[in-house]
């Protein structure tokens, strides 16, 4: 990006060269990491490698049901990736890059090139957002969406020219299709462009054909339509769309607000896996108590019992850091101070109505940060342009000891992280089917054992018995075991039609109590998310059809 | 032929202007999971 007609002062040099070397050690990351997250083994990119097998409709190859019930928009965009077996973080990456060109644009427009070049090393401070988009899970799109909306708005009101229409309406399309909430901010978003052109009537029109075009074309329409056939209902099964979502309304959506507040306060770096409480999870847990909010909201498999703000540098477990602190501040300063002409308030204001939105629509679980991340990127945003809300020494001097608080923060994301490093750069190289399961190990050591066996005997084929739950990935797309994933009934179904054969290998996730496996190991490893905790799988031999025999 | 190149010449520069970058990375993304979906459904 150009510096552009505004003079860039020395404050926006310093910045502009902390975001290009931070971006450029991102960058390098996301062209050599594997495919580490564990969703993405069980179900966001393990589904593009069994629908490259089956198709979409109707393919008996699916072992999960987030395989079938989530939209697969984003998703489909690793498919080049999933072929080169290179660059898989890429997607996401150029996700936050376009979000960071929307940032750099609308900022320096109003408010210069240096508040500009601040404002993009703040996003880069917020751990959970670079962690994001240096994944492959489907959140961050919804950001980058959101931000061009926002962008192209901008424009349309300024310009006038449709095709920034257009832009807007491209954008709604692809937020539907790449996440399931994104289908709920799209329809908020999808009524506020009718509503922007609704003073000509031919646009109008044109308009809402045109978003009806996008949602058909991105909108991931076919994963609706397969989940009602198979689930008979269009987000998947019932039972576990209710466990998603906020189940006690506006007092669940309360308590999860106060979470999210209180779980924004950085207080350092937090282990992986169990550890005592701190003072402010002990805190939040005794205020909700006293609230009469206890465990409201919550997803039934998390308790403020076991309340945790974690800030692990796991993807899953990690907060927004010390400028997610600060950027909180802003919304909530937004609540006490009424400065509706100015820009950081409005920001301010929309984050906050974003945040409770969430709040009151999903459950509240451990790892739901990152359903937070447009939200944050918008109030982090607000607080660059409320530092540059008038000109004083005060001011100025705030100015550098934020870029410097967020440059220190930018560049501590992945040195905090136990799987982004430089370490983790040079392993993703190096060692890559060792990275590859980082997140993960048991399915590592489990892969190298039963190469080992097939080795030993070949022509025996691999089953997997997996569940809704199992990272069937690093099994799936490793051609020298060529293993068969399976579902229990599947399984049980080739065991009774003598398609699994005596000396055939399996492993499980699902007791199938089949009497004609032997155990032959036992393969334990680290559990990353347990801490000190360790796993273990079993590996059975198939044994010739024996009434008597069992295990 | 001559305008489809000059269409494509024009698409290309208006791509790289650093005001239309965000609407370039999100052509590319919409386009490429457009793409990948079509040979997945089809398969």
């Amino acid at each position: 990006m150009s510096a552009g007609p505004n003079p860039i002062g020395r404050l926006g040099t310093v910045a502009r060269g902390c975001f290009w070397a931070v971006f450029a050690y991102w960058l390098a990351y996301a062209l050599v990491a594997p495919v580490t997250n564990v969703d993405s083994q069980m179900y966001n990119l393990s589904r593009i490698e069994l629908a490259l097998r089956g198709g979409l409709f109707n393919n008996g190859l699916f072992t999960s049901v987030f395989q079938l019930m989530w939209p697969w928009g984003f998703d489909a965009v690793h498919l080049p990736f999933i072929e080169l077996g290179w660059g898989y973080a890429l997607p996401s990456l150029a996700c936050l890059g376009g979000t960071c060109a929307v940032v750099f644009l609308m900022t320096r427009e109003r408010l210069g090139a240096d508040a500009a070049w601040v404002a993009l090393v703040a996003l880069l401070a917020l751990p959970c957002l670079v962690y994001q988009a240096t994944s492959t899970k489907n959140d961050i799109p919804i950001l980058l969406a959101g931000a061009v909306w926002i962008y192209a708005r901008r424009r349309w009101r300024r310009e006038g020219r449709a095709s920034h229409v257009f832009w807007m309406v491209l954008s709604i399309g692809f937020m539907a299709g790449s996440k399931t909430t994104g289908l709920a901010y799209g329809a908020v978003l999808a009524l506020a462009t009718l509503w922007e052109v609704r003073a000509w009537p031919v646009l109008l029109r044109r308009t809402a054909a045109g978003l009806a075009a996008s949602f058909v074309l991105l909108g991931s329409l076919e994963t609706y339509v397969e989940s009602y056939r198979v689930f008979r209902h269009p987000f998947g099964p019932p039972a576990t769309v209710r466990q998603l979502r906020n189940p006690d309304g506006i007092r669940g959506g309360m308590a999860n607000l106060s979470r999210y507040v209180a779980g924004s306060v950085y207080l350092g770096q937090t282990p992986i896996g169990a550890s005592a409480p701190n003072w402010l999870e002990r805190s939040e847990a005794a205020l909700l108590a006293r609230a009469g909010l206890f465990n409201a909201g919550e997803d039934p498999r998390f308790s403020d019992r076991t309340l945790r703000f974690s800030q692990s540098g796991l993807e899953e477990l990690s907060g927004f850091g010390p400028v997610g602190t600060l950027a909180m501040a802003t919304v909530l300063a937004s609540c006490v101070f009424w400065r509706p002409r100015s820009p950081w308030w409005r920001l301010s204001v929309a984050a906050l109505a974003g945040l409770v939105i969430v709040s009151l629509c999903v459950a509240y679980s451990g790892w739901a940060n990152r359903y937070l991340i447009p939200w944050y990127a918008l109030a982090t945003t607000a607080l660059v342009w409320a530092l540059w809300e008038g000109d004083s020494v005060p001011r100025r001097l705030a100015r550098w000891g934020f870029l410097a608080a967020a440059a220190a923060s930018a560049a501590a994301a992945p040195m905090v992280s136990f799987n982004r490093g430089p370490s983790a750069l040079v392993a993703s190289v190096t060692r890559r089917e060792e990275m590859e399961t980082c997140n993960y190990p048991l399915i590592g050591k489990v892969r190298e054992r039963l190469r080992e066996l097939r080795a030993a005997s070949p022509g025996s084929n691999v089953y997997y018995v997996a569940c809704d739950d199992s990272p069937v990935l690093p099994i799936l797309e490793d051609p020298r075991l060529d293993a068969v994933v399976v579902t229990p009934q599947e399984f049980a179904r080739l065991l009774s039609s003598g398609r699994v054969a005596a000396g055939d290998l399996e492993i499980e996730d699902f007791d199938t109590h089949s009497p004609r496996l032997t155990r032959i190991d036992r393969v334990t490893a680290p559990d990353a998310f347990a801490g000190r905790g360790l796993r273990s799988q079993e590996i059975f031999r198939v044994g010739v059809p024996d009434p008597q025999g069992g295990r | 032929m001559e305008r489809a190149m000059q269409f494509i010449g024009n698409l290309r520069r208006a791509a790289v202007k650093a005001d239309n970058i965000p609407y370039t990375v999100l052509g590319i993304l919409a386009f490429v999971s457009l793409a990948s979906r079509m040979i997945l459904i089809l398969k």
